[in-house]
């Protein structure tokens, strides 16, 4: 065994805190290639030292403004805008196809009423030329002579 | 506007935060002290980091675990930066050690010192304890955690880890003893 198998053989020993005389006897055996680690087994044998850590080191409570930041961060909450930020670049592609398709859209939009608005003055214009002729109408239905236009 | 992100392991983080700040700020104050360092300061970075870079941490592994390890990186970062070279400030005394001497019994009076001596004792000698060392004790013998578990935290295997371990106890224990305390159970 080396040095670090009988470190290892020892601490398990150790945890355990039962161990029978023969695995002993066996380490001793082994150790005796080793007299800084008989040594140490005979210093750790009596047991670890009786240390309350809790003692030593005790729990403070814990105070909200430590907690606070580590709260707000971990939010499952998030800012709209800053998610959207998140969002673009993975989306950036597809926004830039909406965006194409879209003024592609408005273009064919923009022409149809061009011709649409087209229409409609023309209707205007008719509409304008028969109220003309009705007034033209009145007018000659108002006059004292009539025109013979079979002369 | 507020909307809803709802990862499982922020929620996980955010119901153990009252448990687990308290253990790991006593471990890094465990961990750093005599150096300096303000505990407070590196556990809120602890968990700041851990929040930063949840998306890496690994659900099959115990989450305690993973801070631990994020815990002990910062501490050995923060020791870098200082350049600390192993030099022990004046252990904290406790204030209420003083106050001591107005009440009780002189019998309960020289328990309780001697209490406190042993105490600052134990600091004082696992503050010169090299920090692998020092590290094993407070993962094993304070958080009473799993040789896998301390394996997973320092990146060592768990043959090391009970070696090195073993290194560390003999190394307290005599400290312990040529410091005078005698204490064994």
């Amino acid at each position: 065994m080396n040095r670090e198998s009988l470190e290892i053989k020892m601490t398990e020993m150790l945890d355990s805190g039962s161990y029978s005389k023969a695995d002993e006897s066996q380490l001793l055996e082994e150790l005796r290639q080793y007299p800084d680690l008989a040594e140490a087994w005979e210093l750790m044998r009596s047991g670890p030292v009786s240390i309350s850590y809790d003692a030593v080191y005790p729990l403070e409570p814990v105070r909200n403004e430590d907690l606070e930041p580590i709260r707000e961060a971990l939010s499952p909450t998030t800012d709209l805008t800053t998610e959207l930020l998140q969002w673009f670049p993975r989306y950036f592609a597809a926004a830039a196809l909406m965006l194409l398709f879209l003024a592609g859209y408005f273009t064919i939009s923009s022409g149809q009423s061009e011709s649409f608005e087209g229409q409609v003055s023309e209707w205007i214009y008719l509409f304008g030329e028969e109220e003309q002729l009705q007034n033209q109408e009145f007018l000659v239905q108002e006059l004292p002579f009539t025109f013979d236009y079979n002369d | 506007m507020k909307i809803v992100q709802g990862q499982p392991t922020e929620e996980q983080l955010l119901s153990e935060l009252e448990t687990l700040y308290p253990r790991i700020e006593r471990s890094i104050r465990a961990y750093t002290n005599g150096t300096g360092l303000d505990p407070r300061d590196l556990t809120q970075d602890t968990f700041l980091k851990a929040v930063k870079s949840l998306d890496q941490y690994n659900q099959g592994a115990a989450l305690y675990t993973w801070i631990y390890r994020i815990a002990r990186n910062t501490c050995i970062d923060a020791m870098r930066k200082l350049k600390t070279r192993r030099q022990y400030d004046a252990p904290e005394v406790d204030a209420d050690s003083q106050s001591s001497t107005d009440s009780g019994s002189s019998v309960d009076y020289r328990s309780d010192y001697e209490q406190r001596e042993e105490q600052n004792m134990v600091r004082r000698v696992m503050a010169f304890m090299p920090n692998d060392y020092r590290e094993l004790i407070i993962l094993k013998d304070f958080e009473g955690m799993h040789y896998n578990e301390i394996a997973v935290i320092t990146s060592l295997q768990e043959g090391t880890v009970k070696s090195r371990l073993f290194r560390a106890r003999v190394m307290l224990k005599e400290g312990l003893l040529k410091a005078g305390y005698v204490h064994e159970s």
